[in-house]
């Protein structure tokens, strides 16, 4: 039988190395629930933006159209793109208009496509601008992808009041 | 104490393969660590339970939103009817009609037109009160959604 002091003090190497192995393992586990809370916080809060931007996009249109008496709708560039093009009452030609433009995927907002381009009315990529007008209803229907991937889909409906 | 005792006590430290028990001693008990890790666990799994109820609540305001613009459309549309039409006469219930979100059959839309007595107002039935509604069902609850307007009489 060894022979021990009383009064020795410290950790022999094998509880240093157990306790640093169950140290790592603890701090792995941190790591990987921060990494996956962190992961899970911004994809709610990218999905969250997203979906504010796609109802401040049908809003923003919508009160554009209520003030209208006429809306003309036209496909650009297919059939899941539209560009809609919005005439005051009393007045020949269109006076704002709102179009996907295929070059940065957003949809774009002015007074023509050209040199009156105000910019796009939101910055999540636009998979689908879909407009249609029957009688005095235009409605609106958006699916926007969010920067992670999600994808968001927005309805709105709106009258043309001004008519 | 006298010296030969000392000595004594001092030879029996070193030399006695019993251990005693040193009154100074500190550190943890294998109780105290379990108990302080089942603590530490559960406060863990409570955190990772509200992710993912925060994660359930945003995707159960994105249908809502969605219901939201279905409604305030449906508004919209009865707004452009003329006053004389069937679908805004007193006590008029629309069938249910889809709610579709993403190609889905979420859940159903409809509307009532009921009567409303304005007190500011003179006689019984002075305006129609227009309720448009959204129900759904998402991850095991129920949820709706619904519009109220009001809208002068023909």
């Amino acid at each position: 039988m060894s022979i021990r002091p009383l009064d020795e003090r410290g950790l022999t190497l094998t509880e240093v190395m157990i306790v640093a192995v169950l140290g790592l393992l603890v701090i792995f586990g941190l790591i990987g629930f921060y990494l996956q809370s962190q992961a899970t916080w911004l994809d709610a809060s990218v999905q969250t933006i997203t979906q504010r931007e796609a109802t401040m996009m049908t809003r923003t249109i919508a009160d554009s159209t209520r003030i209208c008496a006429t809306a003309i709708v036209t496909p650009s560039p297919d059939a899941d793109h539209s560009m809609l093009s919005l005439v005051r009452k009393g007045a020949l030609t269109a006076h704002y208009h709102y179009w996907w433009d295929s070059s940065d995927s957003l949809v774009h907002q002015g007074t023509d496509t050209g040199a009156g381009d105000r910019g796009p009315i939101g910055e999540s990529k636009v998979e689908r601008f879909r407009v249609t007008s029957v009688g005095a209803m235009v409605t609106v229907e958006l699916r926007l992808r969010s920067p992670q991937g999600q994808r968001v889909e927005a309805f709105s409906g709106a009258a043309l009041v001004n008519r | 104490m006298s010296r030969s005792i000392r000595h004594a006590k001092h030879r029996l430290s070193q030399t006695s393969p019993v251990r005693s028990v040193v009154t100074g001693e500190r550190g943890f008990s294998l109780m105290e660590a379990l108990v302080a890790s089942v603590i530490a666990i559960i406060a863990i799994l409570g955190m990772a339970y509200t992710f993912g109820l925060g994660r359930g609540l945003v995707f159960r305001y994105e249908i809502a939103r969605a219901a939201l613009g279905i409604v305030q459309t449906r508004m919209e549309f009865l707004s452009t009817l003329p006053p004389t039409s069937d679908s805004l006469r007193v006590g008029y219930a629309s069938a249910s009609t889809a709610f579709v979100y993403e190609g889905q059959n979420a859940g159903s839309e409809s509307w009532r037109v009921t009567a409303h007595d304005d007190p500011t107002l003179p006689g019984p039935v002075n305006l129609r009160r227009v309720q448009a509604v959204v129900r759904w069902e998402a991850g095991g609850l129920r949820d709706s959604i619904d519009l109220v307007r009001m809208f002068p009489l023909p």
